[in-house]
């Protein structure tokens, strides 16, 4: 069974996929492993729990929007800013310092997750090593009674 | 005699709302009183619908509550302590595991969701799903009485004037690829970059990717899509977010290729429009998607995203290839637009699974 499908004959779906093959292996060619190197540009990213945190910050999906909804004042004007947007303004930040703590408390959550896993494992080890017996001395091969060399 | 129903929200351009105001419409013609009750009207919806707590003045015995149910809300509990003959509408909860790291809030409504579900199993005389796939949920949770009949879609919506401005700016002669659904995880966008990405790195330099829909629920996941984008180093992937219909329509316009790698699909509205505009698919075999499908499209059942970037550009340029696929999704779209199959199926199964018959108004 082909990896893809669609409603065409047998022969042609065989023969798309000899020609993928054969595009694909070209290509490694020319690039090398082009694969791998998505991977290593992509790092832990699509990791969404272990994703770095200043990754998966509000900022910049926030700042591209108060661009949009809060253009800078025009200074030269020399007016000032218009009560409602400065109202919406303050109403928006609140509620991002609110979403922002929510989603340093679930970081949290998961490093102090972590930490207590860690402290147990140490603990499990530490117990692991009290009660296993101390290693013992090497003692010297017993002689056996008879069989000296005269 | 009625028949009313209640969903969370009622949104434009939301499938499940489309959905509910075809059905008002459908038991209207028939003779059936018919509201649509909810907890949160959206924008510009509030003469189509009328607040839950409004209900219990026409709640009888003799009358039928039919609950859409696709999140966890209130609605469930008031319809479940109802008198009222109960029919439910099942549209699939996304399950929660793919909203960890992502939004606690919308991972803890989907769970609490799940476990309304399953308290409702015994509670319903009827059930319909979109799909086989959903049906499958409920049958699994001990639902009885579940029958299949798609989502009836307004096609006359798909035929509003496109918006100039995009096909103005983006109908260049570039390969312009696009994905339509809500920014998340289950969705899997980061599946469509990266395969994107291949595309237009490897084979075709002058390609765009479109990434229509709202990040609202899942703004997290929309920025680790962006910083995606930003770490492979790409160009020209838009996104558009939430857009109106005229702009919906102007993007499947430009459009050369939709490309859909969700991993969880209740239904799939945005594979019918694809149909309808002719634009050939590219699916992952997930979900409802090989059932939405229907044989038509080409579905890829691993994730290689250069081997699916290397299907696609050959999707793109042999004729031959990409005109099969089209005429394949011509046939399938002749099923979901027999809307009248399924509006005579829900009918008689709302007649027959409850035991009412329509009444004429004066």
């Amino acid at each position: 069974m082909n990896w893809f499908s669609a409603q065409i004959s047998q022969e042609k779906l065989a023969a798309i996929a000899r020609e993928i093959d054969e595009r694909i292996r070209a290509r490694e060619k020319e690039f090398g492993d082009v694969q791998a190197a998505e991977r290593r540009a992509i790092g832990d990213l699509l990791d969404y729990r272990r994703a770095f945190v200043e990754d998966i910050s509000y900022d910049r999906y926030l700042a591209r929007k108060f661009v949009k909804m809060f253009p800078e004042p025009d200074a030269a004007a020399g007016e000032p800013p218009p009560r409602l947007p400065v109202r919406l303004y303050q109403k928006v930040v609140r509620r991002l310092l609110r979403q922002q703590l929510v989603f340093n408390q679930s970081i949290l959550g998961f490093l102090e997750e972590t930490a207590e896993r860690l402290s147990q494992l140490e603990k499990k080890l530490e117990e692991l090593k009290s009660s296993s017996p101390p290693p013992e001395k090497e003692s010297p091969p017993e002689r056996t009674s008879g069989g000296e060399e005269t | 005699m009625q028949v009313h129903q209640f969903l969370p929200v009622l949104d434009r351009g939301d499938a499940i709302g489309n959905h509910a105001l075809a059905l008002r419409n459908l038991l209207r013609r028939n003779g059936f009183a018919s509201e649509i009750y909810v907890w949160r009207a959206g924008k510009g919806m509030k003469g189509e619908c009328l607040p839950y707590g409004r209900h219990r003045e026409v709640s009888s015995p003799e009358n039928v509550a039919v609950l859409h149910f696709s999140i966890g809300s209130p609605l469930s509990g008031y319809v479940r302590s109802l008198p009222d003959k109960k029919v439910m509408i099942y549209h699939n909860i996304t399950p929660e595991k793919y909203f960890v790291g992502i939004s606690e809030h919308v991972y803890h409504v989907a769970k609490a969701g799940r476990k309304e579900l399953a308290s409702l199993a015994g509670c319903m005389d009827l059930c319909f799903c979109d799909s086989e796939f959903n049906r499958r949920d409920l049958t699994a949770l001990g639902y009885e009485n579940v029958h299949v009949v798609p989502l009836l879609m307004d096609f006359s919506l798909l035929d509003v004037p496109a918006d100039g401005g995009i096909q103005n700016k983006y109908g260049d002669g570039w390969k312009n690829l696009i994905f339509v659904g809500r920014v998340a995880p289950n969705k899997k966008q980061e599946d469509v970059i990266r395969v994107f990405y291949y595309y237009k790195k490897y084979i075709n330099s002058r390609s765009r990717l479109f990434v229509v829909g709202t990040p609202r629920q899942t703004p997290r996941y929309q920025v680790i899509l962006e910083n995606l984008v930003e770490r492979l180093g790409l160009t020209d992937v838009v996104f558009a977010g939430s857009v109106t219909q005229a702009e919906l329509v102007a993007y499947y316009k430009i459009a050369h290729a939709f490309v859909c790698m969700s991993e969880h699909e209740g239904f799939g509205v945005p594979l019918v429009e694809a149909m309808y505009y002719r634009v050939p698919i590219i699916a992952y075999d997930a979900g409802a998607v090989p059932e939405i499908l229907g044989g038509a499209g080409v579905l890829v059942r691993e994730k290689n995203h250069q081997a699916i970037a290397e299907l696609l550009n050959l999707l793109l340029e042999n004729e031959d290839f990409r005109s099969e696929v089209v005429r394949a999704q011509d046939a399938r779209l002749g099923y979901f637009r027999n809307a009248a199959a399924f509006e005579n199926r829900l009918l008689d199964e709302i007649r027959g699974g409850t035991g009412f018959r329509p009444v004429k108004e004066a």
